[in-house]
This record gives structure tokens, C-alpha cells and sequence, in this order.
């Protein structure tokens, strides 16, 4: 077996997809689940659910940087290297899907994970070989950040890098721990932040979220998964070559794809033991099913629950092997879901975004 | 039959501001005066069953009904038809493609935008053919792009600034007007701030800086920018009145308070030398969805906010509204025009507004996307 197998075989034991069975209406009916507003949806997102995966995020980093030190010091084998990649990579997805506060006002997914690395840029990067991160501010994005470090580890000749590319690689990698840093510290202070003493705040926040779920389900159904196999097909590739996805190994987009969904869910679906211990506000991460049931509106929660459960199984399913039309498969089940959150329940939750609600074009 | 109504009745709402323009006109122009309305083909843009499709409707009397059309990835938003019999179809903001359909043969053609740019919704070709005019945003500052393409192969050729963020739709003079000479290309900056991190969300829509804007389709240079006095007016949509050379822009209104926006002028009008919008604008929920120009002189706005499809002179001066819910997409011939809804397709030829028909599908009608194109392939 692989060594890229059991990484992913062993993130999967962390990040379980297995979907989450759909109550029944009575189940939903009973006990009443309370009504939640803005603000607590707020504190649910900030307080109990975002400082924890940031921390998670910068630790993991932190070990990035250290196994590279490693590396280039030939104390740690380039298998072990790119290993820590993929559970940064984890961490990063699962704090960013979906881009909220800091990391949208940030810009961090464009600073730390700009897709697709341009070659010519990193090559020119290498050549001048900058030596401390602030000479690193002066290269741009596109030769940054995961994926770049990503080909670093995957496409080089031999089992160890080059100390030139050792070099560029760990201020790659510490680049990426400083974004982490600097994440963790702005939402350890917005998990203190009181909500409801800043209406317009509450407000623009809340819409940020809810806007921004959608925008990463779109970012992992269309720009990570259906985009490159539409544009793989329609371009005239060379049969043999590979689609681009984001990530050079299937192993890696499947971990990748995952760790977005995994996140993406924890916000959509209550747990099962929530249908008879409602999130407590102030307390828990209120998820979209919960404020949908607390504002009555159950036939759509329940039609919310099934549709990101079939997406949810859909993507649980998928296997190193599956092929393109399986992967298109899966897409398709998500777009239903993005058609059902932008047309119905982003309107329930009073933040239209609909087809036909002439937002903006 | 259609139903004419006026902006309060139309939403409901009666403040006092609106109701100035509620005692309009009631006659349509000239042009369409007499005749009978003919079945006619259409290209139009639709998501039905999680799909997204572009396609050829035909509408004839009572019903309309899909000839034929193709699945796309995403939303679809304008529509070009090309000479040759191809309709080419832009992705909606922030957009990755292009697709070249030839209804005739079935044959597309793909084009995907390159690294750090997207589409913007809109394209037209250059008046001899060889160049294809696509609005983009730079995602790298959010800054707008005009790209020039080849025809052919849809590569991009060049670039200029648009001189503002969020262009959406471009136009070029097809006659000369004032200081402009024909082919000057007119682009609409939409002005509001948007982030890729966040896709269509608007933000901080307190420094919206919308314009029009003119340049010269050689090399891109700077002959004229327009804004209007209202910060919050979004510049969007643009259509041609060669009865009155005016170019008639319609607007969407982006007010923090609902009351201010609800009545916001949907449409302004160019002459070449001033920007002006629609004096005593009457609610129509501050939206205009798409426009086209009316024989004859004038403007037909789709203003799906407001369920009616409203008309104005070539002052911008509304006159009338016709309902139809969720109208938003319009076309206009020389002497019919259509309007896509929720319940169907409104179309009327000459005469009367209440001649207007409504045709209704087989099936539910879809969720039309803004833009129509009468198609005579």
C-alpha cells in the first residue's frame, strides 16, 4: 500500500463523511426547537466553531515548518514532508470552507492558496531565491502557498529536495504558518466579540455567512471538482492527459474534497442527537437546519436535510478509482443542492440570493 | 390579454414621490401601430430541473415552447447572435466561459477564461466582424477589464481598463453621436465592490462609484466617463434608439433604505453629452433587469421587482407598465416585442398594450435569465 493511501485512509478515520440519517418530521416536531437569531447564529459560528478549527490550523502549520526544517536538515524523509502538507491542507480547507470574517477581509485562500501555481513564476522565484519572508512578500501569490509548495514535494527528481528548493519550500511553509498565526489571533478575538451590541454588524455578518456557505459549495462542486473535467473535455486535451484538479494526487484532492465538505455540513446539518437536545444558544454551533426548523419552517428543513445528505453520501462514495463521470455524478447532486439553498432557503433565512430575485445583473 | 397598470398598482406601494408619474400615456409608438403578431423565434437563457440551458423558444400565439437547446455548466446570461448562425453565450459574473452554439449542427465551442480574470455576462462583436468585446474584473484587485478577443477563436488579443469595477454591459455606437464617432465602445461600470473570495455579494456599497463610460475601440483610450448624481444608481444595462440616438441605460438601485430604493429611477439616457435619469421615476422597485429600444423611439425596461414590464420616451419620461410576473428578459423587432415572466411570455405587435398576449408552455415556465435575442437564423 501507498504511503499516499494510508494518509488518506487516515484522515478519513478523522473526517468521517458518512451522511447523517434524515429525521422524520415528528423527530424534527419534537421537542420544539427553539427560535435563533442573527446574533447567535453569530456566536455559534465565531464562538464554537471557528477559534478551534483556527488554532487547529496554526498548530498544524507550526508543524509544517518544523518537518521541513526537518527535511532540508535530512532528519525527515520527503514522504513525511509532503504527509504534513496533506494535513495542513486538512486543516486549511476545514477552517476556509467556508471563507468567513478574517479570511475573506484577509484574502487568505488568494494569499495561501492561489490556483493553479504559474510554473514560470515559481521558477523564476527559485532563481532569485529569496532568503527571509519579508523578501518573500515580493513574490507573488501564484508561486506561494500550498499548491506551489505541493509540486515543490511532488515533482522534483530523487527523494530529497534540492537545499535551494529546501529553502524556498520552508518559507513557503512558513508563510503559511504566519497566515495561520495571524487567523487565529483575529478569530480568538471575534469569539468575544457580543453580536447583538452591533446590529449592522449582526447583520452584515450574517449575510456573509450565509452567502458565503453557498460560495463554498460552489467553490468545491464547480472550481474544484466539475470545472476541471468540463474543461478538460471541451478543450481538446490529449487523451492519456490527466485532469487538472486542484491537487497533483487523487489522494490529496479526495482529502481536500472532504475536509471542504465535512465543514460545509457541520454548518448545514444538525447532529442526530440535536433533534432531541436543540443546539443551546450561546453554547453550540446553530447549524442552517436549526434556524430553518426554529423559524417554522420544517417541509424545507426536512427537503434541506435529504439534499445535503444524498450530496453528502454522494461524495462519501467516491473512491481513488472513480472516474470522471462518477466525479460529474457527484457534482450534479450538488448543484441541486445550490439550487435548493440559493432559490429556497437562503430567502427562509431572509437572505435573498434567488435565480429570479434580480440580485445584481 | 395583458394587464396595463400603474407603478402603485403594480407593487402595492404608494408614496408620494411615486405616484407623480403614475398618470402617464397610454399609447405605444407608431411603429407598432398595425399588423398582426407573428410567431417568432427567440434566444433565451433558463434554469429548469438544477439545469442550466441556452437555447431557441419559439412563441406563437398562445403558447411558447423549447425548439432546441444545450445544457451549460453554469448560469448563462448574455446572448449574441452571430452572423453565420451561431448564438455565442457568456457566463454570468463571475463567469469562466464562453460557449459558440450552432443551433443549425449542434457543433459548440468552448472557450474558458485564462488565470486571473472572469466574465462579466456580456460581449458584442465589432462592427466588421473580426474582434469579440467581452466585459471581465481583474481578480486580482477587482478592477474592470475590457477584453478583445479573436472572432474565431474566442483567444484574447488585448486588454484595456474599463475605468471602474464591475463592468457589465458594452455597447458601440452603431452611428456617430456628438463628439463619438461610430464604433466608440460604451461600457457600463456597474460600480459595486465586489471581493472573488465573495463572489456576487456586494460590499461596502458606501464607495459604489458606477459610471459610463466611452472609449475608443482602437486602443482602448479614455473619451468620456459619466456618472450620475446618485451614488447608489448601479449602471448595467445599455440599448440603442436609432429613432432618437440616445442610448438608454437601465439601472439597479442599490439604497440601504428600502423606500429609497423601491423608488430609484430603473433607466437614464444618454444623448452624448449628458447622463440624465428618468425625471419622477415611479416604483418599480428600483430594478431594471434588461432594455431594449423601441421602434419608434423609447425604452422598454424588464423590471422584474416591480411584475411589469415598463415603457419610457427617449427622455426616460415612464409612460406605462405592462404586468407579468418576474419580467425581466425583453426583445424587441421592428415591429413586435416579448417579455419573458414567470407565467410565460408576454408578446404583443402592434397596437395597444392590451393587445398583448400571453403565451404559456407545455411545462412551468423556467426561471428565464435576463437577456433575449430575436433570432432569425
Amino acid at each position: 500500500m501507498s504511503l499516499a493511501v494510508l494518509c488518506s485512509s487516515g484522515w478519513a478515520q478523522t473526517f468521517s463523511s458518512a451522511p447523517i440519517r434524515t429525521p422524520s418530521a415528528a423527530e424534527i416536531a419534537t421537542p420544539p426547537m427553539p427560535y435563533y437569531d442573527a446574533e447567535q447564529a453569530l456566536q455559534g459560528v465565531y464562538r464554537h466553531r471557528l477559534p478551534a478549527l483556527a488554532k487547529a490550523f496554526e498548530q498544524s502549520s507550526a508543524q509544517l515548518v518544523s518537518r521541513t526544517e526537518a527535511h532540508c536538515q535530512g532528519q525527515a524523509p520527503l514522504a513525511e514532508l509532503r504527509r504534513q502538507w496533506q494535513q495542513t491542507l486538512v486543516h486549511w480547507q476545514t477552517l476556509s470552507s467556508p471563507e468567513l470574517g478574517p479570511l475573506v477581509a484577509r484574502r487568505s485562500l488568494r494569499e495561501i492558496d492561489f490556483w493553479p501555481t504559474r510554473e514560470r513564476l515559481l521558477r523564476q522565484a527559485l532563481e532569485k531565491a529569496p532568503q527571509t519572508l519579508a523578501e518573500m512578500e515580493r513574490v507573488g501569490s501564484p508561486a506561494k502557498g500550498f499548491p506551489a509548495l505541493e509540486r515543490l514535494l511532488t515533482t522534483g527528481p530523487g527523494s530529497a529536495l534540492a537545499p535551494a528548493t529546501c529553502h524556498y519550500a520552508g518559507l513557503v511553509a512558513q508563510g503559511i504558518e504566519a497566515e495561520a498565526r495571524t487567523l487565529n489571533t483575529a478569530l480568538a478575538a471575534l469569539a468575544q466579540k457580543d453580536w447583538s451590541e452591533s446590529p449592522n454588524d449582526a447583520a452584515s455578518a450574517f449575510a456573509e455567512w450565509i452567502n458565503q456557505w453557498l460560495g463554498g459549495l460552489e467553490r468545491l462542486r464547480w472550481a474544484h471538482i466539475e470545472k476541471p473535467i468540463q474543461t478538460h473535455r471541451t478543450t481538446g486535451a490529449p487523451s492519456g492527459q490527466p485532469v487538472a484538479f486542484p491537487r497533483l494526487t487523487r489522494e490529496a484532492n479526495l482529502a481536500d474534497w472532504r475536509a471542504q465538505w465535512q465543514s460545509l455540513q457541520a454548518m448545514a446539518r444538525l447532529r442526530p442527537g440535536q433533534y432531541a437536545a436543540p443546539p443551546v444558544p450561546g453554547e453550540a454551533l446553530i447549524p442552517i437546519e436549526a434556524l430553518l426548523i426554529g423559524k417554522g419552517q420544517l417541509a424545507l428543513a426536512e427537503r434541506w436535510a435529504q439534499a445535503v445528505d444524498r450530496a453528502g453520501a454522494d461524495l462519501a462514495a467516491l473512491t481513488l478509482q472513480s472516474t470522471d463521470n462518477a466525479l460529474l455524478a457527484t457534482s450534479q447532486r450538488m448543484k441541486a443542492l445550490t439550487v435548493l439553498y440559493q432559490n429556497e432557503v437562503a430567502a427562509a433565512l431572509d437572505v435573498p440570493m434567488g435565480f429570479s430575485s434580480a440580485d445584481g445583473d | 390579454m395583458a394587464i396595463e397598470l400603474s407603478a402603485s398598482a403594480t407593487t402595492g406601494l404608494s408614496r408620494r414621490q411615486c405616484l407623480l408619474a403614475v398618470a402617464g400615456v397610454a399609447l405605444w409608438p407608431g411603429a407598432w401601430a398595425a399588423g398582426p403578431i407573428a410567431p417568432a423565434t427567440l434566444v433565451a437563457a433558463w434554469e429548469a430541473d438544477n439545469h442550466y440551458h441556452v437555447g431557441l423558444i419559439s412563441v406563437a400565439g398562445d403558447t411558447w415552447s423549447v425548439q432546441q437547446s444545450v445544457t451549460v455548466p453554469t448560469r448563462p446570461h448574455a446572448l449574441l447572435v452571430e452572423p453565420g448562425g451561431t448564438v455565442l453565450a457568456v457566463a454570468r459574473r463571475p463567469g469562466d466561459w464562453l460557449l459558440r452554439w450552432h443551433p443549425g449542427t449542434g457543433q459548440k465551442q468552448w472557450h474558458w477564461i485564462a488565470g486571473d480574470r472572469r466574465f462579466n455576462g456580456h460581449a458584442i462583436a465589432s462592427a466588421n466582424g473580426a474582434q469579440i468585446w467581452t466585459t471581465e474584473t481583474d481578480l486580482d484587485n477587482a478592477q474592470g477589464r475590457l477584453g478583445m478577443r479573436e472572432t474565431r477563436s474566442l483567444e484574447k488579443i488585448s486588454e484595456w481598463s474599463t475605468h471602474g469595477m464591475d463592468p457589465h454591459e458594452l455597447l458601440a455606437l452603431p452611428e456617430r453621436l456628438g463628439d463619438f464617432p461610430a464604433e466608440t465602445l460604451m461600457v457600463a461600470n456597474g460600480g459595486i465592490p465586489t471581493l472573488p473570495e465573495t463572489g456576487r455579494s456586494k460590499r461596502n456599497l458606501e464607495r459604489m462609484d458606477a459610471s459610463l463610460v466611452a472609449l475608443n475601440p482602437k486602443n482602448g483610450a479614455l473619451l468620456g466617463q459619466w456618472r450620475l448624481a446618485d451614488p447608489f444608481l448601479s449602471i448595467r444595462h445599455l440599448a440603442w434608439d436609432t429613432s432618437t440616438l440616445r442610448l438608454g441605460i437601465a439601472l439597479q438601485a442599490e439604497h440601504p433604505i428600502a423606500e429609497d430604493r423601491w423608488c430609484a429611477p430603473v433607466l437614464a439616457v444618454w444623448d452624448g453629452e449628458r447622463l440624465t435619469p428618468s425625471p419622477d421615476p415611479p416604483d418599480l422597485r428600483g430594478y431594471g433587469g434588461a432594455v431594449a429600444a423601441i421602434p419608434g423611439g423609447g425604452f422598454l425596461v424588464g423590471c422584474p421587482r416591480a411584475n411589469a414590464a415598463a415603457v419610457f420616451d427617449a427622455e426616460a419620461r415612464w409612460s406605462r407598465s405592462v404586468a407579468l410576473p418576474e419580467a425581466c428578459a425583453v426583445a424587441v423587432s421592428a415591429n413586435q416585442w416579448w417579455a419573458g415572466g414567470s407565467s410565460g411570455v408576454l408578446h404583443a405587435g402592434p397596437g395597444e398594450p392590451g393587445d398583448a398576449r400571453l403565451a404559456v408552455g407545455a411545462i412551468q415556465a423556467p426561471r428565464w435569465d435576463n437577456h433575449w435575442q430575436v433570432w432569425s437564423g
